[in-house]
C-alpha cells in the first residue's frame, strides 16, 4: 500500500464529474504535502489575478503525509485557495477527527473547480465518491447540517463514525469572512474560505473511511513518534498548562505584559482580564478538556453556559476568541462572549475576524461615524448583547450585518474610516499588540494570508521564553527570529501536524525530519525539509506578488506605527516595523522591494 | 498477572490508542478500523469510553440492558466489549475477522497504554476480582 | 506560613511591592491573600532573589516573571534586579498557547 503522496479526487462542480489522480512524488517531497502542496497546485492551477468567488477560483483540501498516522497531534488538513477577504493566498488549517477520516476514506487530497447551480454535496466513502443535491441543506447552521447528514445515514455506528466539513449561512451568503466547519467545532477559519464554498454551491464533505494508513519506515516512524510524545509529555506548556487551561491561559500574562488588545487595540490593558481568562473560564464554565484526532495535548475546551439569556453548550473559546470578543470589545462577561463563539460555529464565521469586526463597530458608533439608526443598537464598547447580536445579524447578513459580514477593513471603509480597521492586507489582526512585543509587528506585516499569529508565533519566545527569551521591545534580531518561526510553521502546516507541538522546548525540524521520513520513506534530511519550509514561503509570496500585492502591503494599521500604548510596561511604545522589514527581505533573499532575487529563487528550485 | 484499568473521566478522545494499537499490529498500518480498542464518543454528555474488543459473539443480544456508569445511563451496546454482528466495531475490515485484545508485549506491554498521555488507560496488576479499583484509588493517593 | 509577619512588616527601609501569582504558584502566596496577589514588604535593595526566598518559592522552580509589565524567564540576571517601591511582580508556570 501507498499512502503517501497517495491519490486526489478532483471534483468538477460545474459538470458534476470526478475524477482520481495520483499525487506527484517529486512534488510531494519538495512541497511536503498540506499548506506546501496545496499552494504548489493552486499556483500552478489558477491565475493568481482571478476573482476569488468566481468559477475560476479553486478550493483545496489538503491533508499532510503524517496526518491521521498517530504521529502526535496529527490531527491536521489545511484549506488553500485565494482569499475573498485579502486576495491574497489563503491557507486555513483545522483539526478534528474530519482530516484523519478523509485519508481513511482513501483521498490525501480533493480539489473544488467550478461552480455548481444547485446546491451540492460531496460524499466519499471508501473512494466510492457520489455527488448530492442537498438543496434542503442549504440555509442551515453546521451543526443542523450534521445533525441531518448523520440522521440520514441508516445504520447509527457508521453515523457516528462519518465525519463532515461544512459551511454555515454565513458561507452561503459569501460573507468575507465566513469558514469551513468539521466536527461541529473546529474551522478551517482564517481568510474567507468558507466563502469559496459558499461561492461553489458546496455545502458539505461528508467522509468515512476503513482503509489504513501505512507507514514506508515503521521502526523508525514509530521511534520518532515516542521521542516527541515524551517531549510533548514532559515539556510543562503541552503537558499542564494546555490541558488544564486551554489557549486562554494567556490572557493574563499577555495583559501583565500591556499587550492584550483592548477597545479595538486603543489600550493594551484590561482591568476586568481576569474575569475571562483560562483560570476563569476552568472554574465557572468548563465542562472538560477535548484532544483532536492522536492529539495528547487535548487543549479543546467543552463549555456549558447556564445564563439564560446565553444558554448553550458547545467547544470554545479559545485565547484568541475570548481576549478579542472579551477584551478587544471591553467585554468582561464569559457568557455572552461564549454564546458569540457558539453562534460564530453555528453560522460558520471566523471568531478573530469576527471579533475584531465588532470591536470596530464598537469604536466606529463611539465616535460618532456609524449612525444610531444603522447601527440599530447601543454598539458600546463593553455591551455583551450588542456582542451577540451583531454576530447573529453577520451570520444571516441582516441590518448592521449585511456590511460587517465582509469583515472589518469593508466595515470601517463604508463608513469612512478605514484608519480604525486594525488588519494588515485587509484580514483582522489577532490578540497581541505588537507595540509591545516587536517581532509580532513583523510577523502580522510579512505575513503571507494577511495578519495573523500562527504564520511566526514569536510571542513562544518574546514573551513566554519556550525556546529562548528574547526582549520583547528590541527590534535587534527579530527578523532572524521571525524568519525561523514563519519557516517551522510552513513545515508543520505542511505536515499533518498541529503547530502546538513547537510550544515544546527542545521540538524543531529534527524532529519533523525524522516523522516525515519514517511515514513517507523519503529520504529527507533536515537541511532537506528546512528547505522545502523556505520554498513554500516563497511560492506563497510570489502568488500574492503576481495578484498585485508589493512592498507596501507589508505594513501595519498607523494606530500601531504612531500611537504609542497609554500603559504598562511597553508604555510610549509603538512598532517600530521600518528597524526590521529591510534586515527582513535581505535574510530572506528578496530585494528591497521585497522580491524574490533570482538566485533565491534559483536555489529554491521556483524560477 | 496485569490488568488495563481504563477510566472514562480521563479520556479526552484523542483517539491515539486506536491508532498506536492498529499500527503495532498491523506492521505499521494506523487503521483505527483494525484497532483493538475504539473511543465511543458521548455526545449528550461530553464523555468518551474507551472500549477493548473482547470476545466474539456470531448472535446480537436479544435483550439490552441499560447500563449506569457514574449516574448517567447508557446503552449497553456502547460500552459492550463484543466483536459482535449488531455493531461495525472490532471486524477486521475486508476479512471480516473478528478482532479481540491480545494484551501485547511479552511482559505485556499494551501499546494502548503506552501512548495514552491522560492516564485513561493504566497496567495494573491483577489482585483479583474488585480489588483493581482500591488499587488505583491508593495510587492517585499517593 | 513564616512570611505572614513579614506581610505587614513596616520597618524603616523596607520597600512593598506588589506580587501576583497564576494558577498552581498560587500557593506561594501569604496566608489569607486574595484573588490571588499580596503586597510583600522586602527589606531595601532587596533582590528579586530574596522575594523568592521570602515566599519559599524554589529560585529553579521554572517559571515566567513579569517586573512591571516586561517579561523575564528564569536566569540569574533576573534573580540579581533589585526591587524597588511599588514595584509589581507576576509570576507564571511555563505557558504558551495562542
Amino acid at each position: 500500500m501507498n499512502s503517501w503522496p497517495g491519490k486526489l479526487l478532483r471534483v468538477d462542480l460545474t459538470k458534476g464529474t470526478w475524477a482520481v489522480e495520483d499525487i506527484d512524488p517529486e512534488l510531494a517531497r519538495a512541497y511536503i504535502g498540506g499548506r506546501g502542496l496545496g499552494t504548489k497546485i493552486l499556483c500552478d492551477e489558477i491565475d493568481p489575478q482571478v476573482d476569488p468567488l468566481s468559477p475560476e477560483n479553486k478550493l483545496i483540501f489538503m491533508t499532510g503525509p503524517l496526518t491521521g498516522t498517530g504521529a502526535p497531534a496529527s490531527a491536521r488538513y489545511m484549506v488553500i485557495t485565494k482569499s475573498p477577504l485579502t486576495g491574497a493566498i489563503a491557507s486555513s488549517n483545522s483539526g478534528g477527527y474530519f482530516p484523519a477520516e478523509l485519508r481513511y476514506a482513501g483521498f490525501n487530497a480533493i480539489i473544488f473547480e467550478g461552480k455548481s447551480k444547485e446546491p451540492v454535496s460531496l460524499y466519499i466513502k471508501n473512494g466510492e465518491v457520489e455527488l448530492r443535491p442537498t438543496k434542503h441543506l442549504w440555509g442551515k447552521t453546521t451543526h443542523e447540517t450534521e445533525d441531518i447528514i448523520k440522521g440520514e445515514i441508516e445504520d447509527p455506528w457508521e453515523a457516528q463514525e462519518t465525519r463532515i466539513a461544512c459551511i454555515g449561512p454565513a458561507g452561503e451568503k459569501l460573507g468575507r469572512i465566513a469558514c469551513i466547519i468539521n466536527d461541529k467545532h473546529r474551522a478551517a477559519g482564517r481568510s474567507g474560505v468558507g466563502a469559496v464554498m459558499g461561492s461553489k454551491k458546496l455545502k458539505a464533505v461528508v467522509v468515512r473511511g476503513t482503509q489504513g494508513i501505512q507507514a514506508a519506515d515503521f521502526d523508525l516512524f514509530k521511534k520518532s513518534v515516542r521521542s516527541a510524545m515524551q517531549k510533548l509529555g514532559s515539556g510543562p506548556v503541552t503537558s499542564e498548562g494546555l490541558p488544564a487551561y486551554g489557549t486562554a491561559i494567556l490572557v493574563n500574562i499577555i495583559n501583565e505584559c500591556g499587550i492584550l488588545p483592548t477597545n479595538n487595540f486603543q489600550q493594551g490593558m484590561f482591568d476586568r482580564a481576569g474575569k475571562i481568562s483560562g483560570e476563569s473560564i476552568a472554574e465557572n464554565i468548563l465542562t472538560r478538556n477535548k484532544g483532536c484526532f492522536a492529539c495528547s495535548i487535548a487543549c479543546a475546551r467543552m463549555t456549558t453556559i447556564e445564563d439564560e439569556k446565553y444558554k448553550g453548550h458547545g467547544e470554545g473559546p479559545e485565547y484568541e476568541t475570548v481576549e478579542l470578543m472579551g477584551a478587544d470589545c471591553g467585554i468582561d462577561d464569559l457568557a455572552p462572549i461564549t454564546k458569540a463563539n457558539y453562534l460564530c460555529n453555528e453560522y460558520g464565521m471566523d471568531t478573530i475576524s469576527a471579533a475584531c469586526t465588532v470591536a470596530t463597530a464598537m469604536e466606529l458608533y463611539e465616535k460618532g461615524y456609524i449612525p444610531a439608526d444603522d447601527a440599530g443598537m447601543d454598539l458600546s464598547f463593553g455591551n455583551g448583547e450588542a456582542l451577540v447580536k451583531l454576530i447573529e445579524q453577520m451570520g444571516v447578513r441582516k441590518g448592521l450585518g449585511k456590511v460587517a459580514a465582509d469583515g472589518a477593513y469593508v466595515l470601517a471603509d463604508t463608513y469612512g474610516h478605514p484608519e480604525l480597521f486594525m488588519g494588515v492586507k485587509k484580514q483582522e489582526i489577532p490578540a497581541y499588540d505588537p507595540r509591545g512585543v516587536q517581532g509580532m509587528g513583523l510577523t502580522y506585516a510579512t505575513s503571507n494570508r494577511g495578519a495573523c499569529h500562527v504564520r511566526g508565533y514569536t510571542i513562544a519566545n518574546e514573551v513566554l521564553g519556550v525556546h529562548e527569551k528574547l526582549d520583547p521591545l528590541i527590534t535587534e534580531g527579530k527578523a532572524a527570529t521571525v524568519k525561523v518561526f514563519q519557516d517551522l510553521t510552513a513545515l508543520v502546516d505542511s505536515s499533518g501536524l498541529c503547530l502546538f507541538v513547537t510550544l515544546t522546548p527542545g521540538f524543531g525540524f529534527g524532529d519533523m525530519q525524522a516523522m516525515l521520513k519514517g511515514a513517507t520513506g523519503f529520504t529527507y534530511t533536515v537541511q532537506e525539509v528546512t528547505e522545502a519550509s523556505e520554498r513554500i514561503w516563497n511560492l506563497e509570496r510570489i502568488f500574492n506578488l503576481k495578484a498585485g500585492f508589493t512592498k507596501a502591503d507589508d505594513t501595519l494599521p498607523k494606530r500601531l506605527l504612531e500611537e504609542p500604548l497609554p500603559e504598562g510596561g511597553p508604555k510610549g511604545q509603538v512598532c517600530r516595523l521600518d528597524e526590521m522589514l529591510p534586515e527582513y527581505y535581505e535574510l530572506r533573499g528578496w530585494d528591497a522591494e521585497g522580491v524574490p532575487t533570482k538566485e533565491k529563487l534559483d536555489k529554491l528550485g521556483l524560477s | 498477572m496485569k490488568k488495563i484499568l481504563v477510566d472514562y473521566t480521563k479520556c479526552t478522545g484523542c483517539r491515539q490508542c486506536e491508532t498506536a494499537c492498529s499500527a503495532a499490529h498491523y506492521e505499521g498500518e494506523t487503521n483505527p478500523q483494525k484497532s483493538r480498542i475504539r473511543i465511543f464518543l458521548d455526545e449528550a454528555h461530553d464523555t468518551f469510553h474507551p472500549v477493548i474488543s473482547g470476545p466474539f459473539t456470531n448472535a446480537e443480544c436479544t435483550s439490552k440492558n441499560v447500563v449506569n456508569i457514574g449516574g448517567t445511563e447508557y446503552d449497553e451496546c456502547t460500552v459492550c466489549r463484543a466483536s459482535c454482528p449488531g455493531r461495525p466495531w472490532f471486524w477486521e475490515p475486508e476479512t471480516n475477522i473478528a478482532l479481540k485484545c491480545d494484551f501485547c508485549g511479552d511482559p505485556p506491554d499494551p501499546q494502548c497504554v503506552a501512548i495514552c498521555a491522560h492516564g485513561a488507560l493504566q497496567l495494573i496488576d491483577d489482585l483479583g476480582l474488585g480489588r483493581a479499583r482500591s488499587q488505583a484509588k491508593k495510587k492517585t493517593a499517593g | 506560613m513564616s512570611c505572614v509577619a513579614a506581610k505587614t512588616d513596616t520597618h524603616e527601609g523596607a520597600v512593598q511591592i506588589e506580587l501576583k501569582m497564576f494558577m498552581k504558584f498560587k500557593r506561594f502566596l501569604p496566608e489569607g491573600s486574595a484573588d490571588g496577589k499580596a503586597t510583600i514588604s522586602l527589606p531595601a535593595g532587596a533582590t528579586f532573589k530574596d522575594l523568592l526566598h521570602h515566599i519559599d518559592m524554589p529560585v529553579v522552580e521554572d517559571k515566567i516573571i513579569v517586573i512591571n509589565g516586561i517579561s523575564h524567564k528564569q536566569s540569574d540576571k533576573v534573580n540579581a534586579l533589585s526591587l524597588q517601591q511599588g514595584d509589581t511582580v507576576a509570576i507564571f508556570p511555563p505557558i504558551a498557547g495562542g
